[in-house]
C-alpha cells in the first residue's frame, strides 16, 4: 500500500494544505507503519474513544462571561477588521 | 538558590531568610545567562515576574503563604497566558496574545507561583527531539550537540539546568516522561482527566494531559497538588478530589509489587539503560518491594495505533487555524482559497502537515473504518493489558526511552525513526494511565529515565516510589558542569 501523487493532492485539497512532492515518501513510510494494525484480528473488541468515561455535563443556561468581542478582535491587525467583523478576499466578484 | 526543593525554599521564603524579588532576580540572571546556550525559553516575561514577585513578598508578609508562594516556575508555551506570547511552537502563532489564562495556569498564579517565562517546545507538541520548533531546537544541557526530547525540550532542559524550580509540560505520547528521562530530571504525566486542558492548545483531545517537570518527585507532587482538579471548563475534567500528593511521599515501599513488562526489555532497548533499570529496581528491593515479571503483550502495537489517532484528532483540531480570527495570515491572497491554503501552509512546518495529512486519510470516506475504528478497538487492547497487570501488581517499572539523548539532526531524515523514541510511552496515553519519569542513572555522562507506571489515579503511589528512590539515590541531585 502506498500514496500517489494523485492521493496526496487530494488529501492536500481536503486539509487546505499546499505540499510539496517530496512529502510523499514520509507519508508512505508512516502508512507502512500504521498499517501493522491490518494483520490483528479485533472481532467483537470495543472502539475505544476516550481514556475515561465521562459523561457529557449540563449547566444552567445563563450568561457566565460578559462580551469579549473587542478583546478577541485585537488578535488580528487594523486593516483585516471593519465595523467589529472579520474581513476576507473577496468571494463573490 | 537554585538546588534548593520547593519546600526547603518555601521555608527559606517564609522565614525571610531570602525574598522572592531575590530568588526571582536570581532566576531571571540565570536564564540571561545560561540559556542563549540552552534556547530553553521562547519568551521571557521578568517585569510581570518582579511584580509579581513582589507581590508575593506581601503575602509572606502577611503570614497567608503556601507552598507555591514566591516560588519561580515556567510554562510550556502550550498554555494560554493572558497578555503574555503563546506561541505552541509555530510560526502559526507567532503573533498569538492569548485574552485568557489556562486553567492551569490561573491555579498556579493563585498558589502564589511566579511565571518567570514560556518554554521552546515542538510544534503543536508533535515532535520527540524539540527539533520542530519554529524557534530552533533545545539543546541539552548535559551535552549541548544532542536534543532535549520533545515535545517540552524547553521544560526539561530548564530544569535540568536550574533556570527554575519546576517547570509545567504536557504529554500526549511521551512528551513530558521523554525529555525528562533525556535531560535527567523528574517529570509526571497524571491520568487522563486528572488537570484542566482548558487553555492548553489542542494537539491530539483523548491523549493530551499536563503535569508537572521538576528536580525531584517531592518538587512535582508539590506542583501537581496545585495543578490536580475538577474544572467545569473542561469537558473531561474528572469530578474528583485529589489525595495530598506530599503525605504520601513518605509511605514504606514494605511490599510493593513491581511488575516488569518483558516487552519492555526487548533487543530495541540499549543494553546499558536495561542494566540502569535493573540497578533501580535492586534498591526499591532494598526498601522492602517484591519484583514480578509481568507481560503487556500489544506494546508493540501503540506506536502505530497512536500515529493514527493522534494524527485523527489533530487533523482535526488543527482545522480551526484559517488565519481569519487569529494566527499567521499571508499578504496579497488571491481570493478565499488562496488565503485558507496559504495561511496553513506558511503557518504550519513540515511534521505538523505531515501528521494533518495523515489525520485527514484515515477519517476520509473508505478508510475511516480500516484505520481509525480498528486503531480504537487495538486501544482497547493496549488499555486491557494494563488493566489485566494491575491486578496482580501496584506499579509497573521499566525505561522511559529505548536509547540516551541523540545528536541535533541525526534522526531527521525519517520520521519513523523519531517516531519509535515514544515506543515505552505512548501506550499509557492511549490507556490513560499516570506514568513518571525519574533520572536513575548516567551513561556516557547522559542521563537514564526510569518510568514507573500506576494505575487510574496512583499518582500518590508513583510520588511516592520515585521519592523513596530518590532518598536513597542522587541522580536526581545531578547538575550539568556547564550549569552549576
Amino acid at each position: 500500500m502506498s500514496f500517489t501523487q494523485n492521493d496526496v493532492k487530494k488529501l492536500a485539497y481536503l486539509a487546505r494544505l499546499a505540499v510539496d512532492h517530496s512529502i510523499v515518501e514520509d507519508l508512505d513510510r508512516i502508512l507502512q507503519l500504521v498499517n501493522k494494525i491490518s494483520e490483528i484480528n479485533t472481532d467483537h473488541i470495543p472502539p475505544m474513544a476516550h481514556a475515561q468515561e465521562t459523561k457529557q455535563r449540563l449547566r444552567e443556561d445563563v450568561v457566565t462571561e460578559p462580551d469579549v468581542r473587542t478583546i478577541m478582535q485585537s488578535e488580528i491587525p487594523e486593516s483585516a477588521k471593519a465595523a467589529g467583523l472579520y474581513l476576507v478576499p473577496k468571494v463573490v466578484e | 538558590m537554585h538546588t534548593k526543593s520547593i519546600l526547603e525554599t518555601a521555608k527559606d521564603l517564609q522565614s525571610k531568610k531570602i525574598s522572592s524579588v531575590e530568588l526571582t532576580t536570581h532566576f531571571l540572571e540565570r536564564i540571561k545567562k545560561f540559556d542563549p546556550k540552552l534556547n530553553s525559553l521562547i519568551t521571557m516575561a521578568a517585569e510581570q515576574a518582579l511584580t509579581n514577585a513582589s507581590l508575593a513578598d506581601q503575602t509572606i508578609a502577611a503570614g497567608q503563604a503556601g507552598p507555591l508562594t514566591g516560588i519561580p516556575i515556567l510554562h510550556k508555551d502550550i498554555f494560554c497566558t493572558n497578555g503574555i506570547k503563546t506561541s505552541c511552537g509555530s510560526k502559526m502563532l507567532d503573533n498569538f496574545i492569548a485574552p485568557y489564562d489556562a486553567t492551569l495556569v490561573k491555579k498556579l498564579k493563585t498558589a502564589g507561583a511566579i511565571m518567570l517565562g514560556k518554554t521552546n517546545m515542538d510544534e503543536f507538541a508533535m515532535g520527540s527531539s524539540n527539533e520542530n520548533s519554529y524557534y530552533g531546537p533545545v539543546r541539552n544541557p548535559w551535552n549541548l550537540e544532542c536534543v532535549s526530547g520533545g515535545s517540552s525540550g524547553g521544560s526539561a532542559a530548564a530544569i535540568a539546568a536550574r533556570l527554575a524550580l519546576a517547570a509545567t509540560a504536557t504529554d500526549t505520547g511521551g512528551s513530558i516522561r521523554q525529555p525528562a528521562a533525556l535531560c535527567g530530571v523528574t517529570g509526571i504525566k497524571p491520568t487522563y482527566g486528572l488537570v484542566s486542558r482548558f487553555g492548553m492548545v489542542a494537539f491530539a483531545s483523548s491523549l493530551d494531559q499536563a503535569g508537572p517537570m521538576a528536580n525531584s518527585a517531592e518538587d512535582c507532587a508539590v506542583m501537581l497538588q496545585a495543578m490536580a482538579g475538577f474544572d467545569p471548563n473542561d469537558s473531561t475534567s474528572v469530578e474528583k478530589t485529589p489525595p495530598n500528593y506530599v503525605t504520601h511521599l513518605n509511605d514504606s515501599l514494605a511490599g510493593l509489587k513491581i511488575g516488569l513488562p518483558h516487552e519492555f526489555f526487548s533487543e530495541q532497548l540499549n543494553p546499558e539503560i536495561a542494566k540502569v533499570v535493573d540497578n533501580a529496581v535492586k534498591e526499591l528491593e532494598k526498601l522492602g518491594a517484591v519484583v514480578k515479571e509481568i507481560s503487556l503483550p500489544n506494546t508493540h502495537l501503540s506506536i502505530p495505533v497512536y500515529y493514527i489517532i493522534a494524527p485523527a484528532e489533530c487533523s482535526s483540531n488543527l482545522a480551526r487555524y484559517d488565519g481569519i480570527r487569529f494566527g499567521y495570515r499571508c499578504s496579497n491572497p488571491k481570493d478565499l482559497e488562496d488565503f485558507y491554503v496559504r495561511n496553513r501552509s506558511e503557518g504550519f512546518g513540515k511534521e505538523v502537515k505531515r501528521r494533518i495529512l495523515i489525520g485527514t486519510y484515515v477519517l476520509s470516506a473508505g478508510y475511516y473504518d480500516a484505520f481509525y475504528v480498528k486503531a480504537q478497538k487495538i486501544r482497547q487492547l493496549i488499555a486491557n493489558d494494563f488493566i489485566n497487570a494491575f491486578k496482580e501488581v501496584d506499579v509497573i517499572i521499566g525505561p522511559t526511552t529505548p536509547e540516551l539523548a541523540f545528536k541535533i539532526g541525526s534522526k531527521n531524515t525519517n520520521p519513523i525513526e523519531m517516531y519509535l523514541s515514544d515506543i515505552y510511552t505512548t501506550s499509557l496515553n492511549l490507556a490513560g494511565l499516570p506514568g513518571l519519569s525519574m533520572p536513575g542513572g548516567m551513561i556516557n555522562n547522559l542521563p537514564v529515565g526510569i518510568q514507573v507506571i500506576g494505575n487510574y489515579f496512583q499518582e500518590a503511589k508513583i510520588l511516592n516510589v520515585a521519592h523513596q528512590f530518590q532518598k536513597v539515590t542522587n541522580w536526581h541531585t545531578q547538575i550539568p558542569a556547564e550549569f552549576v
